[in-house]
C-alpha cells in the first residue's frame, strides 16, 4: 500500500521534513508520483529494521498525549463509559452479559467479544475487590476503542461475586483502555476512590450521575494532590 | 476505442510498476544503465576538446613566426573570459572545484550551459597558446552532462551525485586513454568516498568514455616511453626527487593563489586582465616556446630522453612554466592545471636526474625520461593530495607498468610532505576554508544537513515569571522535567528560564513558597538561538555556555528547545542512515 510522506514520518516518529530531506537525498527509498513522494510499506519495513529505526505505520492518536492531562481523568471515562443502574441477574455470567449490551462499544459484535473477554477474567480470579465493589476488565488492552471506559453499573440486588472480602457485590466499574498504561492509570485512581468507607457509603445510595461525578472528582482532585505525577 | 486503450494499457502499466517498484529497491541497474550513457556523452565531449585544441594549434602554427605573436595568447584569454562571463555568466575558475561544491552542496546539481561553457572557453585560452590543460574543463562539462541526465531522469542527490562522478570518470577516462585514472580521479578528488553502490557504475562510464576515445582516435598512448631498467640507487633517489616535486608543487599553488588574489584587486575589467595575462604569456612564450599550450609535445621528448639542455636553463623553463600557468589562469584564462603539473612535472624529473647526475657522476642512473616520468606522478600527487590518482595516470598514460614501485614511492611522499606543509591540496583549499567541504558520512555533514527545524522540539511546560514559588512547587510536583521556560503573561514574550536543580535550597524552604516569585528565580540572559542558524553554529555556543539545552526563538517568542538529548538521537540517526549502505 502506498504511503504519504506525512504517514511515514509519523511511523519513524521523525519530523516530516527530516523524511522529505532522506527521499531527497536518496536515503530513504521513494517514488515520485505527481510530484510527490510516495513510500511502499514492506520496503520502508525492511529499511528501517536495516537502519535500527522504530517503524510502526498504525497511527496512535493517545500515544501523542502525556497520561496525566484531563483527558485521561476518571471523570471523562465515566462520562464516556456510561452509568447503568438496575442491572439484574443471579450469577457473574448473567450480570455481565447484561451489563456488556449497555456498554458503548463500536459495535454489537465488539460487546460480545468484550462479554468474553470479562469472562475469561473473571475465570482467572475476581475483580471483585472487596466492599461490594468489582472492577471487570479485559486481560488485554481492547485497541479498537479510541479512548478509556468505564462503565458504572448499579446492580439490582447484590450478587456473590466470588469477592476477596465474600462480601456481595453490588456496583461494577467496567474498566475498558486502549492501552495498558492508561489501564494502570484508571486502576490505580477507581482504587483509590474505592479505599474510602465514606465514598463506598455515598455508592451504596445509588447516587444519580452528575452528583456521582462530583463526587469523583473531589476524590481525583485529592488523589492529583497527594500522588504527583 | 476506449476500452481497447484501456485493455492495452492495463499490462503496461502493470510492467512500469514492477520497473518502479524493481528499482525503488535496488537501483543499480538503473545508474548503470545511465553511465553506460553519461560515459560516451562525456567522452565525446572530450574528444571535441581534443580535437578542437589541434585543430586550433594547426591553424595558429603559421602565425607564431610574426613578432606580434605574443597578441594571439592575449586574443585568446579575452575571448575565453567575454565568453564566459558576459555571454554565459558563468565564472571563472578551472571546474574541478566547481564540481566539487556542487557535490558537496547541491547534491550534484549542475547547470547545463557548463556542459559546452568550459570547453570553448578553455579551447580558446589553451588553443591561443596559454599555459593551462584541457582536463578540468572536460570533467566539468562531463559532470554537467551527467548531473543534467540524471535531472532528466529525476533521481535523487545520492543517485545524482554518482552519475556526476560517470561523467567526471568519463571525462577523464577518454581524454588520457586511461580507465583507472579515471575511476581513481573521480573516486579520489570528487566524490571522496569509497562504496559498492559508486565503484560500478563509474566503473562502466571510465570504460565507456576510453572505448569512444579509442574508437573515434585510436588506442594510443599519450606518452610511449623506452625501457627502463630501475635498480635500487634510482628507487633511494626518488625520495629526493618527492621532495623536490612537493617544493615545485607548493610554488606552484602559492603563486597560483597569490596571482589569483593580487589579480583581483586590479581595477580592470575581466577581459583586460585576462589579455593582459595573455600577453605576458605570449611574450614569455616567444623567448620559451615550451611554456606555451598544454606542453605536451615537450612531455614526449623528455620522455623519449631527447631533451638535452643544461641544468640551468631547465630551472629557468620550470620557474617560466610556473609563471606562464600563474599569469594565464590568475589573470583570468579558462583551464584547469592537470596539464601545466605534468608539464612542470616531468621538467622537475629531468632537472633532478641533472643533478644527481652532477653529484654522484659515478652511479649508473637510469635515463633521464624515467626521471619525467616520475617527477610528473610526484607533482600531480603532491598538487592533488591523491597518491592514488599520480600512481594510475602515470602508469596508464605511459604504458609503463615497470616503473611501478619508484612511481609508489614517490606519489605517497610527495603527497604526505606536501599536505604536511599545505593541509589542504589546490582544489580544496578554497572550499575548505568556506566550509563547504562537506564529504559524506563525516560530522561536518551530518551537522549540515540536519536543520534546527528538525530537532527543535516542545516537550516542556511553560511558566509565567508573576507565578509564586508555591504555584511552581506545583508544577514541579506534577511534571518531570528540569528546566521550565518563563513567558511573559501578557506579551508572551521569552524571559528565561527557571532550572529546579540550581535552585532546591529555596524548594525545601515553604517559608519562602509565598514570598519569592519565579521572576526572581529564572535565570536570564541565557543565550538563544533561531531556526534559521547552522546547527553547528548553536552548537558551538552551547559548548561555549556549558548549556545542555538552548531556547529557539522567533521574533522573542518561544518556538522550541534544542536539547543535546534529541540531537544525539537524531545524530545518531542520521549518520547510520547516511553511512549504511
Amino acid at each position: 500500500m502506498p504511503l504519504s510522506i506525512r504517514d511515514i514520518a509519523s511511523a519513524l516518529k521523525l519530523p516530516i521534513t527530516t523524511v522529505e530531506r532522506w527521499a531527497r537525498q536518496g536515503h530513504i527509498p521513494s517514488t515520485v508520483r505527481k510530484n510527490v513522494y510516495v513510500f511502499d510499506e514492506r520496503i520502508i519495513e525492511k529499511w528501517a529494521q536495516k537502519h535500527q529505526l522504530s517503524f510502526s505505520p498504525q497511527k496512535q492518536m493517545i500515544d501523542e498525549s502525556p497520561i496525566n492531562d484531563d483527558s485521561h481523568s476518571l471523570v471523562r471515562a465515566m462520562k464516556e463509559g456510561s452509568f447503568i443502574y438496575g442491572i439484574t441477574g443471579q450469577t457473574i455470567d448473567e450480570i455481565l452479559s447484561n451489563a456488556c449490551q449497555h456498554v458503548p462499544m463500536p459495535s454489537q459484535t465488539d460487546q460480545k467479544a468484550l462479554y468474553q473477554l470479562l469472562l475469561e477474567r473473571e475465570q482467572l480470579t475476581s475483580t471483585g475487590i472487596g466492599k461490594g465493589v468489582a472492577i471487570p476488565h479485559p486481560r488485554t488492552p481492547m485497541e479498537r476503542i479510541p479512548s478509556p471506559l468505564i462503565t458504572t453499573c448499579f446492580l439490582n440486588t447484590p450478587v456473590d461475586y466470588k469477592a476477596i472480602d465474600d462480601q456481595p457485590v453490588f456496583v461494577l466499574f467496567i474498566l475498558v483502555c486502549p492501552k495498558i498504561e492508561i489501564h494502570l492509570h484508571h486502576l490505580s485512581r477507581l482504587a483509590y476512590c474505592i479505599r474510602d468507607d465514606q465514598f463506598i457509603n455515598f455508592l451504596r445510595s445509588k447516587p444519580d450521575e452528575s452528583t456521582l461525578l462530583a463526587r469523583v472528582k473531589n476524590v481525583e482532585t485529592q488523589f492529583e494532590k497527594t500522588n504527583p505525577a | 476505442m476506449s476500452k481497447h486503450n484501456l485493455k492495452r494499457q492495463t499490462p503496461l502499466k502493470h510492467i512500469c510498476a514492477f520497473i518502479s517498484h524493481f528499482f525503488q529497491q535496488d537501483d543499480r541497474l538503473l545508474l548503470i544503465t545511465i553511465a553506460l550513457f553519461v560515459g560516451i556523452f562525456s567522452g565525446i565531449a572530450a574528444l571535441v576538446l581534443n580535437n578542437a585544441l589541434l585543430a586550433l594549434d594547426h591553424l595558429l602554427h603559421g602565425f607564431r613566426i610574426y613578432w606580434w605573436a605574443f597578441v594571439i595568447p592575449a586574443c585568446g584569454a579575452a575571448l575565453s573570459s567575454l565568453f564566459l562571463n558576459k555571454i554565459l555568466k558563468e565564472g571563472a575558475g578551472h571546474g574541478v572545484p566547481e564540481v566539487i561544491y556542487a557535490v558537496s552542496r547541491y547534491g550534484g546539481l549542475l547547470r547545463m550551459r557548463s556542459a559546452f561553457s568550459r570547453i570553448i572557453s578553455s579551447c580558446l585560452t589553451i588553443g591561443s597558446g596559454g599555459s593551462a590543460g584541457p582536463e578540468a574543463p572536460v570533467v566539468m562539462s562531463g559532470a554537467s552532462i551527467g548531473s543534467n541526465i540524471a535531472k532528466y531522469f529525476g533521481l535523487n542527490d545520492r543517485q545524482r551525485v554518482t552519475i556526476v562522478g560517470c561523467g567526471s570518470a568519463g571525462a577523464i577516462a577518454s581524454i588520457f586513454n586511461a580507465p583507472i585514472a579515471g575511476i581513481v580521479f573521480t573516486i579520489e578528488v570528487i566524490l571522496g568516498e569509497w562504496s559498492a553502490i559508486n565503484i560500478v557504475p563509474i566503473a562502466v562510464a571510465a570504460v565507456s568514455g576510453t572505448e569512444v576515445s579509442r574508437l573515434l582516435n585510436g588506442n594510443q598512448i599519450p606518452f610511449q616511453h623506452r625501457q627502463f631498467s630501475i635498480d635500487l640507487p634510482d628507487i633511494i633517489s626518488c625520495i629526493g626527487l618527492a621532495l623536490l616535486c612537493c617544493i615545485v608543487s607548493i610554488i606552484l599553488t602559492k603563486g597560483l593563489r597569490s596571482m589569483h588574489r593580487m589579480v583581483h584587486h586590479i581595477p580592470l575589467p575581466i577581459w583586460f586582465r585576462a589579455a593582459i595575462g595573455g600577453c605576458l604569456v605570449g611574450l614569455l612564450g616567444m623567448f620559451l616556446p615550451d611554456v606555451m599550450g598544454e606542453g605536451y609535445h615537450s612531455i614526449r621528448y623528455m620522455i623519449e630522453g631527447q631533451y638535452s639542455t643544461s641544468l640551468l636553463f631547465i630551472v629557468i623553463l620550470v620557474l617560466a612554466k610556473i609563471l606562464a600557468t600563474t599569469l594565464t589562469l590568475g589573470w583570468g584564462g579558462s583551464g584547469g592545471i592537470f596539464a601545466p603539473c605534468l608539464v612542470i612535472g616531468s621538467m622537475t624529473g629531468l632537472m633532478y636526474h641533472h643533478l644527481i647526475t652532477l653529484l654522484c657522476p659515478q652511479i649508473n642512473w637510469v635515463n633521464a625520461g624515467c626521471f619525467s616520468l616520475l617527477g610528473m606522478s610526484g607533482l600531480i600527487s603532491g598538487m592533488l593530495q591523491a597518491p592514488l590518482t599520480g600512481i594510475f595516470l602515470i602508469v596508464e598514460i605511459t604504458g609503463g607498468y615497470e616503473v611501478i614501485v619508484p612511481l609508489i614511492l614517490i606519489s605517497v611522499l610527495s603527497s604526505t610532505l606536501s599536505q604536511f606543509i599545505e593541509p589542504a591540496s589546490f582544489y580544496l583549499k578554497e572550499l575548505i576554508e568556506q566550509g563547504q567541504l562537506l564529504r559524506p558520512g563525516t560530522d561536518k555533514r551530518v551537522l549540515s544537513d540536519l536543520t534546527l527545524k528538525e530537532i527543535v522540539h516542545e516537550n516542556y511546560i511553560c511558566v509565567h515569571q508573576d507565578m509564586m514559588l508555591r504555584q511552581f512547587v506545583e508544577v514541579i510536583k506534577k511534571t518531570r522535567y528540569y528546566f521550565y521556560p518563563v513567558i511573559d503573561k501578557k506579551s508572551g514574550r521569552f524571559e528565561g528560564i527557571v532550572y529546579p536543580l540550581e535552585i532546591r535550597p529555596y524548594l525545601f524552604s515553604s517559608q519562602l513558597y509565598d514570598a519569592v516569585i519565579v521572576a526572581q528565580i529564572m535565570k536570564t540572559n541565557i543565550p538563544t538561538s533561531t531556526l534559521s542558524e547552522d546547527l553547528n553554529v548553536v552548537l558551538k555556543r552551547m559548548d561555549r555556555h556549558q548549556l545542555s539545552e538552548i531556547p529557539v526563538l522567533s521574533n522573542n517568542r518561544l518556538l522550541g528547545i534544542i536539547s543535546k538529548e534529541t540531537l544525539l538521537n537524531r545524530y545518531r540517526q542520521e549518520l547510520i542512515v547516511q553511512t549504511s549502505q
